[in-house]
């Protein structure tokens, strides 16, 4: 059986837990297994973003218990961050740097022994070495994607969350990025969690697959069991149906 | 463990930000120089109408630090603003960057910024006022020193309130000090104030600081121990109770998800 990289048990998070609590997350628990590429589905507001950014640090979870690497994330955080990277359509970097820059400074934040040829490869990779030096705040939403794909894959991490990845890039870009990531991952055996509004994508990325709905785990498979459960032909429509609460408790 | 790579990265990330940013240029060049020329010119004026010697180097002593004051807490602001504003503070604090690391970092980035402000200072002050600071003797070592930890300390503390109340409250950190300007004894005795100002004053160590700037040019009379420890003191304590604030700031910023959405 594969190693389990990420074990998530049930984690909550509720928003102004005084006045007005807002509950993000009901305690949900999942688990990745190295090499896996594991998808969060769901509606907006349903609690995928929530979990993706406790993930990284940048939220702390109201209750719950998080196993990464097979240490507790929130007693090692920085040690486990420097194996591990996130990818998101809604983040920018420093808008003022230059791409280079950019990069050089996530290079040196996670020790790149050989920083330059890293960057000089991944711009290569994602087919923007032309981009080298313009200013990020001056590139299209498409490129800014790529620059921010090409930070995510800086320290070669272990852990790749993707927080829709493919936004605002074209299907022949997206398709190079897809190509890419499970290039990677079957390379380097690179555990990916990613959540995506990209059925398709989901349905040729992932190797299972949670539904969240109301910031509750509604069922974890692959994605063609899903169907089968489902009785449905595509992922485009097992999201149609999560989304119109159509599914069975 | 902190690792000086990250803290290298952290000012990196700032030292391009001046690089790159016309407004970082004109805080570190413009400001501070039209600051001195402006009160350069005030005590030419001064001397001019022959008052007691050495009261116009002490307003040129005086703007000296307070220059020094205003910029270095600011600066402090502008390391989370900077991030935040260009939305970029997701991907900086999703590394593996502590908060140890962020906190000597921009201790280490004001440092550079605040040498290359006195270099233009005091070479101005000295150029074109014959003035110059170290007149005053070793002691200004220790002031410069202190002038560093209250400005730290005032910086952390209004950084905090941008992590707490988020970026509608940015103008805290190019106005907040502005509060204490009055009742710091920067160009006037503590006397001048009304007592119960000049009582809050005595709480403040900058205002220990410009009062012994002043005797020291204007009366020749040193600074006593007992003024250097109260400074010294008081300043630790604004230290660590800026620091405390600044490490609340940024865990209630976290469980908000403000690095998340920095509105």
């Amino acid at each position: 059986m594969a190693e389990t990289i990420l074990e998530v048990k049930n984690f909550e998070k509720v928003y102004s837990a005084k006045k007005n609590p807002v509950v993000a997350l009901r305690g949900i628990s999942f688990a990745v297994a190295k090499g896996e590429i594991f998808g969060i589905l769901g509606v907006n507001g349903a609690g995928k973003s929530t979990t993706l950014n406790i993930l990284m640090g940048l939220l702390t979870a109201t209750s719950g218990e998080v196993k990464i690497f097979g240490q507790n994330f929130f007693a090692h955080e920085s040690e486990i961050k420097a194996r591990m990277n996130i990818a998101t359509a809604y983040a920018d970097l420093a808008s003022n740097l230059s791409v280079y820059q950019n990069l050089k400074i996530f290079g040196l934040m996670y020790g790149v022994a050989d920083y330059e040829k890293k960057i000089e490869q991944l711009l290569e990779q994602f087919d923007i070495s032309h981009l080298r030096n313009e200013r990020f705040d001056e590139l299209s939403a498409g490129q800014k994607t790529r620059v921010n794909l090409c930070k995510s894959l800086i320290n070669d991490p272990e852990l790749l969350l993707l927080d829709e990845p493919t936004a605002s890039l074209d299907p022949s870009i997206a398709a190079i990025v897809r190509e890419t990531l499970r290039d990677l991952q079957k390379r380097r055996q690179m555990t990916i969690l990613m959540t995506s509004h990209n059925m398709p994508e989901v349905e040729q990325m992932c190797n299972r697959v949670a539904l969240l709905d109301k910031g509750q785990i509604y069922r974890i498979d692959s994605p063609e069991n899903l169907q089968k459960f489902l009785r449905v032909p595509s992922m485009e429509e097992v999201f149609i149906k999560l989304a119109r609460g159509e599914v069975e408790e | 463990m902190i690792e000086f790579h990250r803290i290298r990265a952290y000012m990196l990330r700032h030292l391009y930000e001046i690089r790159a940013s016309l407004d970082r240029k004109a805080d570190i060049f413009f400001f501070p120089v039209i600051d001195i020329l402006t009160f350069g010119f005030l005590t030419v004026y001064i001397n001019k109408l022959n008052v007691q010697a050495g009261v116009a180097g002490a307003i040129l002593g005086a703007i000296i630090l307070w220059t020094m004051i205003y910029n270095i807490q600011r600066d402090m602001s502008f390391s989370v603003l900077d991030d935040a504003w260009s939305r970029n503070l997701y991907n900086l604090y999703s590394t593996p960057l502590r908060l140890a690391e962020i906190i000597l970092g921009s201790l280490f980035i004001s440092v550079i910024k605040a040498c290359v402000i006195i270099a233009i200072i005091l070479a101005i002050a000295w150029g074109v006022f014959h003035f110059s600071i170290f007149q005053v003797g070793t002691v200004i070592f220790f002031y410069i020193f202190n002038i560093f930890l209250f400005s730290w300390a005032f910086g952390y503390f209004t950084a905090s309130l941008i992590f707490r109340f988020g970026t509608k409250a940015q103008a805290v950190a190019w106005s907040l000090i502005l509060i204490i300007y009055p009742i710091s004894g920067v160009f006037y005795p503590l006397s001048t104030l009304p007592p119960f100002l000049a009582r809050i004053a005595e709480f403040l160590p900058i205002s220990h600081i410009f009062e012994g700037l002043r005797a020291i040019i204007v009366f020749g009379r040193p600074s006593s121990p007992a003024d250097l420890v109260t400074i010294f003191l008081l300043n630790v304590v604004y230290l660590c109770v800026g620091l405390w604030l600044f490490v609340r700031g940024f865990r209630n910023a976290k469980a908000r998800g403000w690095f998340i959405h920095p509105t």
